[in-house]
């Protein structure tokens, strides 16, 4: 563990109120992200998020000063997204309805393209992929969604999972393939209507 | 390279030049993995859209007071025995060497000590200790080296703290 991390949890520890807003501050974002990505639903992020601090907080005179703090906190985000997975039994599947902004956006911009048959094949794409990745099983949605985090990398997804690294990478493999399958076997059937 | 290999290279490191030159090889005379490839691409692509969270305001001062007043309420962090202070560094560090430090150390003890042996022939001792000690030398150097293995690791844990 860095100094500065080890000087922040001492400090937390002891009470100081800066220290737990820095606490929270510093981890907020990928927190919340964290949860966002394992459950899909944006409605019960800032819960879990709390959810999340309140546990790290209680457990943190128990952290072992030897791990990294992030990795540490973010393995407590995904339990905590595990356990409301658990309890709901399912993952948000977003509907069209659902599709953010930037999405429609997107998808606005790819149809004025000059190639619209190819924007409506890259639309097509992304439904599928949306669609598709309600259906994974768990470990690998979770591994291909916190592995497409950018802070994220291979080793510290697979702290947070509790699995080794060459399972992680396993499993982000097999849920690719699944996706690749699908859209491929989509396209096909697209195509085919197409000739028809 | 068969096409399956590359295919997972490729779903798991897609960024070309992240590629070993085998792989970068082998897409170009393989179109069914450059297919692959630009869909690896597109998955990628839509996962890494999915958007990133932003804490509303005032959430971190809520959860710093709720986590102050549970803070307030935790216990004290738990002491850890000495036992488990010095052996907790090496186990993590290296188990191997510890395990056979331990696995030795008890071998050497019930050779050594023979009981049988040492309550019917050796009445005396030291002598009884001395014969046994001679007897088992092999062993007793065994079960050294490995020991200074298993500290020697231990030592190194804590110098890399």
């Amino acid at each position: 563990m860095e100094h500065s991390e080890q000087m922040l949890v001492d400090k937390v520890l002891s009470g100081d109120q800066e220290a737990c807003m820095r606490l929270v501050n510093n981890y907020s974002r990928m927190v919340g992200t964290v949860i966002w990505r394992a459950t899909g639903d944006d409605r019960i992020v800032e819960d879990l998020s709390q959810e999340t601090f309140l546990r790290v907080f209680r457990a943190m005179a128990y952290f072992d000063s030897r791990g990294k703090l992030s990795t540490w906190i973010y393995t407590i985000a995904n339990r905590v997204a595990i356990d409301h997975l658990r309890k709901t039994k399912r993952w948000r599947e977003e509907s069209p309805a659902d599709e953010s902004a930037s999405d429609m956006e997107k998808t606005r911009a790819d149809l004025e393209s000059p190639d619209p048959e190819n924007a409506l094949a890259h639309k097509e794409i992304r439904d599928v992929i949306r669609d598709e990745l309600a259906q994974l099983p768990e470990a690998y949605r979770l591994a291909l969604v916190y592995t497409a985090i950018d802070e994220l990398d291979y080793q510290t997804v697979a702290g947070m999972m509790n699995i080794p690294v060459g399972t992680l990478k396993t499993y982000v493999f097999r849920g690719k393939k699944i996706l690749k399958d699908r859209i491929t076997h989509a396209m096909q059937g697209r195509s085919a209507t197409t000739c028809n | 390279m068969r096409c399956r290999d590359v295919q997972q290279q490729l779903a798991i490191d897609a960024q070309m030049h992240c590629l070993p030159a085998r792989v970068r090889a082998h897409l170009l005379a393989c179109p069914n993995c450059r297919q692959a490839q630009e869909l690896y691409a597109e998955i990628d692509q839509r996962l890494q859209e999915l958007p990133a969270w932003q804490a509303p305001s005032g959430f971190t001062e809520r959860v710093s007071l709720l986590g102050l007043d549970l803070l307030s309420e935790a216990p004290a962090r738990r002491p850890q025995s000495i036992f488990l202070r010095l052996l907790r560094p090496a186990v993590s560090f290296s188990p191997a060497p510890v395990l056979l430090g331990l696995l030795a150390t008890t071998f050497s003890l019930l050779v050594l000590l023979r009981f049988n042996d040492f309550l019917a022939g050796y009445p005396d001792l030291a002598a009884a200790f001395s014969r046994a000690l001679l007897a088992n030398a092999i062993q007793l150097s065994w079960f050294a080296g490995i020991l200074s293995i298993g500290f020697t690791a231990w030592i190194t844990r804590r110098a890399l703290r």
